[in-house]
């Protein structure tokens, strides 16, 4: 299918080709026949200019003639009617004359001139005479006389010489045109040759029978002259008419012509050609009939003319007719081609060279970049068809190209604006230490311009011993991969500024491979605020754990030095009990008993206290604990606890394993579930105990890893929230010894901060309370499931 | 059979050395002890050198057992501990913790010392009479002794 359709193209080309050849061929064609046709149009119009002329120069010699005979006229009579005559035919010879050489103005052929000089001259000349002949028309006979008429009679028989020398040179130019034509010239050139000679002949003939006078020896040569020129033009009329194909066409008027000339000369051959024939007397033959008799010949002669004229000028009509419907049929040949030609160039300039173009077009501009506005011919499902499609790929291909490219360009100046802005230093070098690229927060930690680093090694920002040995670390790490920096998160080192100046740094080295090779990338911080912040705090923290330290040391000393005199007080009252009991008086028991009640209370808030000042000091044991197994423990120690109150403690989801510190969440749990147990009117008291993994707070803060402890009892007053953590704090005042002293939901904030978790409660008032923390300490370990527990 | 020959519990007859600067502290364990029904011979001293004078003075009975105070002015009972254990003639006697501290700190280095056992003072009489009862239980009653012990 592919290859059909670019056969097809190959086919329209070929087409287009052969179509173009015939185009040209008939172009040229028609150019040659037009040629032709110009030229036999000109030869047409040579044939006129040269009937023209032959008419001219007939005229001419009529004039001659007729002036001849005036000047031979016997009497003035006759004279005078030849003088009328005379100006009619001259003015016919001028007019004729006259167009004729102005007809010749037209042809630029050089060698014309020097022949059109002497037509004219001797026109000239004619003319001057003509002002004799009339001045010595009515002068008697005289040998002047005689002279001027043979002297008229020389220069127009000259001029007529000189127009044939004219119309040979300008003939010439025409001869290879048509050579039928040219021989038509000839016979006409001929048959004016014999209406010249026999013009002469009819002229001398009939002075000689006006004047009644025997010819001279000299006009009888002259009139055999003439006759032999006749004669031989008769034959070379009728033999070139023969080899053109003309004579059989003008033979009647021929042959009549031709008789007439002979009947004629046979009448007078004795008379004029024999010298002495006549014998005196006069002439057998009146000068009337023998006007009549050449002008009878005269006009048959003229038929002849005619008829050739016609001819010719039929057969000339012929060939430019020819020509003519030649070239129309040539046009039309051409024209046709013309119109296949284009349309197949059209086809192939649709089909193949504009959508080649266009795609090289389009190709073009795309490679400076540019978007070609150009319809890619798809789907044709030829070679061009592939082409476009490649191309259209290649175009999608260069716009997603492109896209990317912008959008690289874009993300390459945010990143570089990342880079730059970015407060932390970016250096980049090379394997060999080379500084590849130094962003702004690293001209102003160094105090160096970019310029004045990039290029050179990066030891130059390190004191020694680095500098020194910096180039070690980089053939060791290229050597073995073993690095002392690279990749680590950051590694505090020295830097050096461009005064020389050193100061502490953070440094983190990355490795990177692109095509060019391997880079490291470093981010600098200059940390000398934060390590002077680091040695301040550091200052605060000693202070504090001093003061920690003195302050535990202060509440165990106080603990320690209350309980003596404490002991003191109480053993004293217990003994004075002992001994003295039936001394004293029932009031004096009683305050001793209060006394020593008092005393124990006072002990149990001092254990408290000192047990407070413990958890704050000691540090936390942490290991995997289930929370499960801590509840069961609870449980079962407060079991006889629990089962007074008809307390109960549930678990409706397993609790999970966490790292923390066992002995202290144990403790934590026993004082939130006592708590729970205590404070509780309700006759079931349930206590429910469970953990969440993630739970929003009442004011909508969202927790993670939440445990809960959740009862039915009393609930606790908003007011009392935050009071209730504090230490020593009740909000029931004590009901007797066994009483606690305010402390457990103290001792639980201080366990759940200890493990920098956080407490909080949600509590109605009636309906009860759930006490939520969490226990950060086990955040990031894993969290195990534990036995479930009801 | 020879070491059941030697190894007897602390007897009634042998003296019980209290070291205690505090003569109420003093006064309420001689209670306590007959309140417990212990009534071996008391002998008190106030401090560390009057407890270490009269353990190393040859003529007097050794005591079986020495309650000895943590806290008291001149050689504290640490000290006075540390030399007890470190004096061979001497270390075998048992020596009871009896103070007001319950710092894990001070039972840590009470052990450590060679304390035999740590009992905290606690300000309620009947507590200390309780603490006094299972001393005497154990000692008197489990605890087995060399023969010699308490001999002079």
């Amino acid at each position: 299918m592919v290859r059909q359709m670019s056969i097809r193209s190959i086919l329209l080309l070929i087409i287009g080709a052969l179509t173009l050849m015939i185009t040209l061929l008939a172009a040229g064609e028609m150019y040659g026949s037009m040629q032709r046709l110009a030229r036999v149009t000109a030869l047409r119009d040579a044939s006129l200019l040269s009937n023209q002329l032959f008419d001219a120069t007939e005229r001419i010699s009529v004039e001659r003639d007729v002036a001849l005979s005036m000047l031979h006229a016997p009497d003035p009579d006759t004279a005078a009617d030849l003088k009328q005559r005379l100006a009619a035919s001259r003015r016919a010879a001028d007019d004729a004359m006259g167009r004729s050489m102005a007809a010749f103005d037209h042809y630029a052929f050089p060698e014309l001139v020097p022949l059109r000089d002497a037509v004219r001259k001797h026109l000239e000349l004619i003319r001057s005479l003509r002002l004799k002949v009339d001045a010595a028309a009515d002068a008697p006979d005289s040998p002047e006389k005689r002279a001027l008429a043979q002297r008229w009679s020389d220069e127009v028989t000259g001029l007529i010489l000189e127009t044939q020398n004219l119309w040979i040179g300008f003939i010439r130019h025409f001869t290879d045109i048509d050579p039928i034509v040219t021989q038509n010239l000839w016979v006409k050139h001929f048959a004016r040759t014999i209406t010249d000679y026999t013009g002469r002949e009819r002229s001398l003939i009939g002075q000689l029978i006006v004047e009644n006078a025997d010819p001279t020896p000299k006009q009888i040569s002259q009139l055999l002259y003439w006759r032999g020129v006749t004669e031989e033009s008769w034959q070379m009329t009728r033999v070139l008419a023969q080899q053109s194909g003309l004579y059989a066409k003008i033979a009647p008027y021929y042959t009549d012509a031709y008789s007439h000339y002979s009947t004629m000369h046979d009448m007078i051959r004795d008379m004029f050609y024999v010298p002495g024939a006549r014998h005196g007397g006069n002439y057998p033959i009146s000068v009337d009939l023998w006007f009549e008799l050449s002008t009878e010949a005269s006009d048959s002669l003229s038929s002849l003319r005619g008829a050739l004229i016609f001819e010719t000028r039929k057969y000339v009509q012929g060939l430019i007719d020819d020509t003519r419907n030649q070239i129309a049929g040539q046009l039309v040949t051409f024209l046709i081609a013309l119109i296949l030609c284009v349309s197949s160039f059209r086809v192939i300039l649709r089909r193949v060279i504009r959508p080649v173009n266009g795609m090289v077009d389009a190709l073009v501009k795309a490679t400076h970049g540019e978007r070609a506005e150009f319809t890619l011919p798809i789907n044709r499902g030829d070679e061009i068809g592939k082409l476009a499609e490649v191309l259209q790929a290649f175009h999608e291909n260069l716009e997603r190209i492109k896209s990317t490219a912008a959008e690289l360009d874009r993300s390459e100046s945010r990143l570089r604006a990342v880079v730059d802005h970015t407060l932390d230093g970016l250096i980049t070098i090379d394997t060999k230490g080379m500084i590849k690229t130094f962003n702004h927060a690293c001209e102003r930690i160094f105090d160096y311009d970019a310029s004045e680093v990039v290029g050179r090694n990066v030891k130059m920002l390190m004191p020694e011993p680095y500098h020194a040995e910096h180039d070690g670390y980089l053939a060791r790490y290229k050597a073995t991969g073993d690095a002392h920096i690279i990749g680590t998160a950051g590694r505090e080192v020295t830097g050096r500024r461009k005064d020389g100046s050193v100061f502490p740094m953070d440094l983190s080295i990355s490795v990177f491979t692109l095509e060019d090779g391997t880079y490291y990338s470093g981010i600098v911080r200059d940390i000398t605020l934060r390590k002077e912040a680091e040695q301040e705090l550091m200052g605060y923290t000693h202070a504090l754990e001093r003061s920690n330290k003195e302050l535990d040391d202060f509440a165990y000393i106080a603990s320690h030095d209350l309980k003596e005199p404490l002991r003191g007080i109480h053993n004293h009252s217990r003994f004075l009990l002992e001994d003295n009991e039936e001394k004293l008086d029932t009031e004096s028991v009683g305050r001793l008993n209060r006394l020593v009640f008092l005393s124990q209370r006072m002990e149990r808030l001092v254990n408290d206290l000192l047990y407070f000042s413990r958890l704050g000091r000691q540090e936390l044991a942490v290991q995997p604990t289930e929370i499960g197994a801590v509840i069961d423990d609870v449980e079962s120690t407060l079991d006889h606890f629990l089962e007074e109150r008809s307390a109960r403690i549930v678990m409706p989801l397993a609790l999970p394993t966490i790292v923390c510190d066992k002995p202290r969440v144990t403790e934590l749990f026993r004082n939130l579930i006592t708590n729970a147990a205590k404070y509780n009117d309700k006759a079931e008291k349930i206590i429910e105990i469970g953990f969440l993994d993630s739970m929003k707070t009442a004011d909508g803060a969202a927790m993670k890893n939440v445990f809960y402890v959740k009862d039915n009892g009393l609930g606790i007053v908003p007011e009392f929230h935050q009071e209730i953590f504090r230490i020593f704090k009740r909000l029931q005042a004590a009901q007797g010894p066994e009483e606690g002293t305010g402390v457990g939901l103290t001792f639980v904030k201080k366990i759940v901060e200890r493990h920098g978790g956080q407490i909080w409660l949600e509590s109605e008032p009636g309906k009860g309370t759930t006490f939520y923390f969490t226990l950060e300490a086990s955040k990031n370990d894993s969290r195990h499931e534990s036995k479930a527990a009801a | 059979m020879t070491q059941d020959m030697n190894l007897k519990p602390l007897r009634e007859s042998q003296p019980i050395l209290i070291v205690e600067d505090s003569t109420d502290d003093f006064e309420a364990t001689k209670r306590a002890f007959s309140k417990a029904n212990l009534h071996n011979p008391i002998k008190h001293v106030f401090n560390g050198e009057d407890a270490l004078s009269y353990l190393r003075s040859d003529a007097l009975t050794k005591p079986g057992l020495i309650l000895l105070d943590l806290n008291m002015p001149g050689l504290d009972g640490r000290k006075t501990l540390e030399i007890i254990k470190q004096t061979p003639k001497l270390k075998k006697i048992p020596v009871v913790i009896l103070t007001t501290s319950d710092d894990e700190r001070d039972v840590k280095a009470c052990y450590e010392l060679g304390a035999n056992t740590y009992i905290q003072k606690p300000v309620d009489f009947d507590g200390l009479i309780a603490a006094i009862r299972r001393l005497k239980e154990y000692w008197f009653e489990i605890a087995l002794l060399p023969k010699e012990q308490g001999r002079g």
